[in-house]
């Protein structure tokens, strides 16, 4: 078997509260390889950016933990038991990250020269602070920044939020990281300036050679961007395969439901859009059958009672369904409206 | 509590400037011989032995060996505010004074000895007083003359000077004039005919002029040289006095060194004092209980029990001339009855105030004159006996007393009524006493209560001085001149705001103001006390103060005059460790 | 920006004119007078010369008018009552920086203490760096300025004669005094420390800079440590001001020769003119303190820089439209 770039295996996070355990990743596996794109989709709170934070452990200061049994490999190393130093060296060099909202994740009382600078300088300690600028103001120019000379020298609330976006792009590729992880990297943005990001992550993909992550619940920019997208919910993967494979084939009933549920022409037209009844399960609890089971359209008993394993339908795309079983009832996937 | 006795210890000390009275509780009752017989010229005596030549072992004074390193280390309480004699108004000013100048009589330990006199008399009348000054010199190597003591005493009166204390020397002939502006400060009744003699001519009899008050002298030129900055700071002073200041830090401490200069530097032992200025009980308590210092005085029960358990430490009581009462308002509609006035005076737990409230450090009160005062030989106290008592038997029932005088007024029902009583104190000490007392009036006069009132003491003071309270509290310190505490209560005066109207008693006082004779006098302040308390109970006094002083075993010689201002002329220390 | 700075400085002028007339006129209106509380036999006529003096028999305003005149003519705040023949800025002169001086170094120590113990807990939420942190904090709180005076200057000068009781002098003279000031600052930074510590360390930038692979030291010192700054600024300019004054209680336990005995003695024996210059002081080092503060945003925080220039450029904008 072929080395993947980043391979994770029974990733199970969870945190720990006053009122108990609240498990929020219950043990993903999936692989991704240098160049491609994965993008991982799911309504707020399933556990799609838990996950990716997992990859380089980048809890901040929340009491999230990663359970045993769990295992990520990257370029063949386990970062679950990496030391301090390890995964210094693994966030920024190896695996960069994009977060949400530009707004909030720039230091306000520093320069984004500076911002920028600061990881270059850390992760290669011959670099001079001059040579770091100079490279900050390249990354700025990279990212599409006019002027970046005089750019460096501002601070964040100097600049909109469109370009902050772009120097937090700029500070996760300043170190050249394999994996550049994009956690909703437009949904704080206006539609004009998504768009723009967007293009800018797309060049930047074609540039070079990096394997991106993209965590969204949007599908719309999904298609786009990905190569390939796994559909979590409630902390489990439910769905994955390409994109191809995922918009025009979906078999799973959360995929069909999340598809039903982007905006389009025809649903436009018919003036309603379609929305999910019912709330994710508590992640307190244990989950006996599919988590999606109370508000699947399709349930049935079994789904209750256990969860699913994974079945393939071909060698990229999986599902986790009972209605993939043998023994279930044909069902058809109702029109998707995701496809244009 | 602490605060209270700390307002009241500084009044003492202020008042220590113009007088204060000691006695030693410990030794006879025979107290000092006749503290005020003005009449007997003192012998320019030396307080102690003569100094043997000195040994190779050291100098022996009242046969024991002196340690060859003389110091002294005390606690001054306040900082003076200046060491100008004219400006000060406050407490520690008198003591640090007393020793860097010769008063023409100094009070040791209740002995009036010459200090810048040689001797003294006075006149038949009792009004002149003659001095004969002796050879002495300022820290500059000028004599010392007659015309240094006048110019001090006309600057008191001047109105310029605004001297505080002015309202005190108003007992010198054409005093009060002077300081009214209606006549010229060179008609005061303190004169120079030549450079080695002053007389003094008072407006009427004091026999205790010497320990009323302090005659210093003053330098002219010196003291114009430095103007408004004289007495600020050490280098300004110029000293002809037992010691010369040599240091004066702001607020910690001033040091004083032996002055060779001095007329009997011979039997001045201590080459120098460091007096702090703390105005913190507990730090001087610790400073005492550390042997930063030699000897305080000690206010608090729970230091007192600690030091009372050292075996370093001698205590000694000085009990002072000053009186803790109670006074009402005769302008008030109750209290301008008598037999309120008594009940609430006969109500009033003394015993338990002084034992349990004050720590047994003062003296229960018998009336106003407190135990220190004399008229010539005779002991005030002695005297007239113990007035209150007298008043307690005469009325065992005070809450009858009471319903009595209310009835006289307007029917009241004694269960019905409360009185306002006032402190001039906003510590806890003073809330806890005063609670007491509330407490024990309501239970032995059966009435409804007592409000309470605490302010700071000028806010306090100028409420009742316009007659607006009930029944105030204070203390009041008296000089050692006898008909200080009858003036108080005359018409004109308003110092004790009891509003006590009477022609009888201020004709008495006027009296006494012109009788020489001691026995006579005896009789007229006899009289006077009285009618203050027992004919008209203007006030209700509960205790006379004490200091309460703790020193150290290898301590001699402090003097602790009943009134004037300590020196530290004849302190020495014997096997200091 | 200078014109900001200038408005600002005008600003202050005015408030501590009003503030110190104020004042002026309160301590004035007090009843009682210099030497109600310590002279007891006290003739009008000696009333009347005292008052006479030192111009208390002028109407209030005149007064007023009259310390104003003295202060802007000669710079001076005029004779004290207390201490005569010294004038009140002769105190300030000398003693305010012995104030200061034992002030600033509770307050440096203490500052220092407590914000290293308020990061250490909020670091370390939960565990005993936390538990500890909160107890210093609680005891800071709880135990009152003149009982851990008491209970240091018995500790180390009776029960052990470590230290000299009272006075001053050497370097040896400072300890006890400001061991005593740095309790309660540590507190008070500790708990605004810890608190502004898991503010910072929650917010996004910090989660950024960890992604960058910065090692934690570093994102505390350079990411968290200036963000927790503002607050703790803000908070230490009345505490730079007030060091002037100096602690009445520790001063007056140690015998130390500050300003913040005088000032107490002041108001208690009504020294009219020393209220008045020591109000004057403190109201004076305060809106200075003020204006420090909002200069230092200026450096600390560029979002105040900005708006500065944006205000002045508004200002400047609505000047014409005005007219």
């Amino acid at each position: 078997m072929s080395e993947h770039l980043l391979e994770v295996k029974d990733l199970a996070v969870s945190f720990s509260s006053y009122a108990g355990k609240i498990r929020a990743v219950r043990g993903v596996s999936f692989h991704l390889d240098a160049g491609e794109t994965l993008a991982i989709v799911g309504e707020s709170g399933c556990g799609k950016t838990v996950t990716v934070k997992a990859l380089m452990k980048l809890y901040g200061n929340s009491a999230a933990f990663i359970e045993e049994g769990s295992s990520i490999l990257f370029k063949g190393q386990e970062v679950v038991t990496m030391n301090n130093k390890e995964l210094s060296k693994l966030r920024g060099e190896g695996i960069g990250m994009i977060f949400q909202d530009p707004m909030t994740s720039l230091n306000p009382t520093l320069t984004v020269g500076y911002q920028i600078a600061e990881g270059i300088r850390f992760h290669d300690k011959s670099v001079t602070k001059a040579e770091a600028e100079k490279r900050a103001a390249e990354l700025l120019a990279l990212v599409g920044i006019p002027s970046p000379e005089e750019r460096i020298k501002q601070y964040p609330h100097q600049l909109s939020g469109g370009m902050r976006q772009r120097v937090m792009i700029a500070i996760a590729i300043a170190c050249n990281a394999d994996i550049i992880i994009c956690d909703e990297p437009t949904t704080a943005l206006d539609v004009t300036i998504q768009a723009q990001v967007l293009e800018l992550l797309n060049e930047l993909k074609e540039k070079t050679n990096k394997a991106f992550i993209l965590v969204t619940h949007d599908l719309g920019i999904v298609f786009d961007f990905a190569d390939r997208i796994q559909v979590m919910y409630a902390g489990v993967i439910l769905e994955r395969g390409t994109k191809y494979e995922l918009f025009d084939d979906p078999h799973h009933p959360y995929t069909w439901a999340l598809l039903n549920s982007v905006p389009s022409k025809q649903s436009q037209r018919k003036g309603s859009l379609y929305s999910i009844q019912g709330t994710p399960p508590d992640l307190m609890m244990d989950i006996k059958g599919c988590p999606f089971a109370d508000r699947c359209d399709y349930c049935m008993p079994i789904c209750k009672e256990r969860m699913p394993q994974e079945i393939a339908i071909t060698e990229s795309h999986g599902v986790s369904c009972w209605l993939e079983h043998s023994m279930a009832p044909k069902v058809k996937a109702p029109a998707a409206g995701g496809e244009e | 509590m602490k605060k209270y006795v700390s307002i009241v210890l500084a009044l003492v000390l202020v008042l220590g400037m113009l007088a204060g009275c000691g006695q030693k509780q410990e030794e006879a009752p025979a107290a000092p011989s006749t503290p005020s017989t003005p009449a007997t010229p003192s012998t320019p005596s030396t307080p102690s032995e003569p100094v043997k030549p000195a040994e190779p072992e050291g100098i022996v004074v009242n046969g024991e060996t002196i340690d060859k390193e003389q110091y002294l280390n005390v606690v001054g309480s306040d900082e003076p505010g200046t060491l100008d004699e004219f400006h000060n108004s406050v407490a520690a000013t008198g003591n640090i004074l007393s020793n860097l100048f010769t008063p023409l009589v100094r009070n040791m330990d209740g002995v009036l000895v010459g200090d810048g006199c040689e001797s003294w008399e006075t006149s038949e009348d009792g009004l002149t007083w003659t001095f004969h000054l002796r050879d002495n010199y300022w820290q500059d190597g000028t004599p010392v003359t007659a015309q240094d003591y006048v110019y001090s005493a006309q600057m008191k009166l001047k109105p310029e000077t605004a001297f505080p204390y002015a309202g005190n020397w108003y007992l010198i002939k054409n005093g009060q004039a002077i300081n009214e502006g209606k006549m010229d400060a060179s008609e005061l009744g303190v004169t120079a005919p030549d450079d080695k003699t002053v007389v003094i001519e008072t407006e009427y009899v004091v026999p205790s002029l010497l320990n009323t008050l302090t005659f210093y002298p003053q330098k002219q030129d010196h003291y114009e040289k430095y103007g408004e900055k004289y007495g600020t700071e050490a280098d300004t002073m110029l000293s002809c006095g037992p010691f010369i200041i040599t240091d004066w830090t702001h607020n910690s401490s001033i040091t004083l060194e032996k002055n060779e200069k001095y007329w009997d530097a011979e039997h001045v032992y201590l080459e120098k004092v460091t007096v702090y200025s703390i105005a913190e009980p507990t730090t001087s308590y610790n400073m005492l209980d550390n042997g930063s210092v030699d000897y305080l005085a000690v206010a608090d029960n729970d230091y007192i029990e600690r030091f009372t358990a050292r075996e370093d430490l001698v205590n000694t009581r000085v009990q002072l001339a000053r009186t803790f009462m109670w006074f009402f308002n005769m302008k008030d509609k109750y209290f301008a009855n008598e037999k309120i006035r008594k009940a609430i005076t006969v109500a009033f737990d003394r015993d338990a105030t002084v034992e349990v409230l004050l720590g047994g450090v003062p003296i229960k009160a018998k009336g106003l004159y407190t135990h220190v005062m004399y008229e010539g030989d005779y002991n005030i106290r002695e005297y007239d006996g113990d007035l209150i008592q007298a008043m307690v038997d005469k009325y065992p029932d005070p809450a009858a007393l009471l319903q009595e005088g209310l009835n006289e007024v307007d029917g009241t029902k004694a269960a019905d009524w409360t009185f306002k009583a006032g402190f001039g104190s906003t510590g806890s000490k003073m809330k806890e006493q005063a609670e007491y007392w509330q407490d024990t009036m309501i239970k032995k006069l059966g009435i409804k209560g007592v409000e309470l009132s605490f302010d700071d003491y000028a806010i306090a003071m100028d409420g009742w001085q316009t007659g607006n309270f009930q029944v105030a509290c204070l203390s009041w310190g008296s000089t050692a001149d006898t008909a200080y505490m009858l003036n108080l209560f005359t018409t004109k005066s308003n110092a004790i705001p009891v509003h006590f109207d009477n022609p009888e008693f201020d004709e008495l006082v006027n009296t006494l103001n012109k009788t020489v004779d001691p026995a006579e006098r005896m009789k007229i302040v006899q009289k006077g006390e009285d009618i203050i308390i027992t004919q008209n109970c203007l006030v209700c006094p509960i205790s006379y103060n004490c200091n309460n002083v703790f020193e150290y075993k290898y301590v001699r010689g402090v003097d602790r005059s009943p009134f004037g201002n300590s020196s530290y002329k004849t302190v020495y220390t014997v096997g200091r460790p | 920006m200078a014109k900001y700075i200038i408005k600002r400085i005008l600003y202050m002028f005015l408030v501590l004119f009003i503030v110190v007339s104020t004042t002026f006129i309160m301590i004035h209106s007090i009843p009682g007078d210099p030497l109600t509380a310590t002279v007891e036999n006290l003739p009008e006529a000696t009333r009347a010369n005292y008052y006479a003096r030192y111009g208390l028999d002028q109407p209030l305003m005149v007064q007023l008018f009259r310390f104003w005149k003295l202060f802007l003519t000669e710079g001076s705040l005029g004779e004290s009552l207390k201490f005569p023949g010294r004038l009140a800025e002769e105190f300030i002169v000398k003693y305010a920086p012995i104030s200061f001086q034992l002030g600033i170094w509770g307050l440096v120590i203490g500052v220092t203490l407590g914000m290293l113990l308020g990061i250490n807990a909020a670091l370390h939420k939960n565990k005993l760096p936390d538990y500890f942190g909160t107890f210093v904090a609680l005891l800071g709180t709880c135990i009152p300025a003149f009982v851990l005076a008491a209970l240091v200057q018995y500790f180390f000068t009776v029960k052990h004669k470590w230290f000299p009781t009272a006075g001053w002098g050497g370097a040896i003279y400072y300890v006890l005094p400001v061991l005593c000031m740095t309790l309660s600052p540590v507190a008070t930074y500790c708990r605004y420390m810890k608190s502004s510590v898991l503010d910072v360390i929650n917010q996004d930038y910090i989660l950024t800079a960890e992604s960058k692979g910065l090692p934690r030291g570093k994102i505390i010192w350079r990411h968290v440590m200036r963000n927790t700054l503002m607050p703790i600024v803000t908070m230490l300019a009345p505490s730079v001001a007030g060091l002037l004054g100096g602690s009445f209680i520790i001063e007056s336990m140690f015998a130390i020769p500050g300003l913040g005995t005088y000032f107490v003695k002041a108001i208690n024996s009504r020294d009219y003119t020393m209220v008045v210059a020591m109000n004057f002081l403190f109201t004076a080092t305060y809106v200075f303190s003020l204006l420090v503060v909002d200069l230092l945003y200026l450096v600390i925080d560029p979002r105040v820089r900005l708006e500065v220039k944006q205000n002045r450029r508004a200002v400047a904008s609505n000047v014409p439209s005005e007219n």
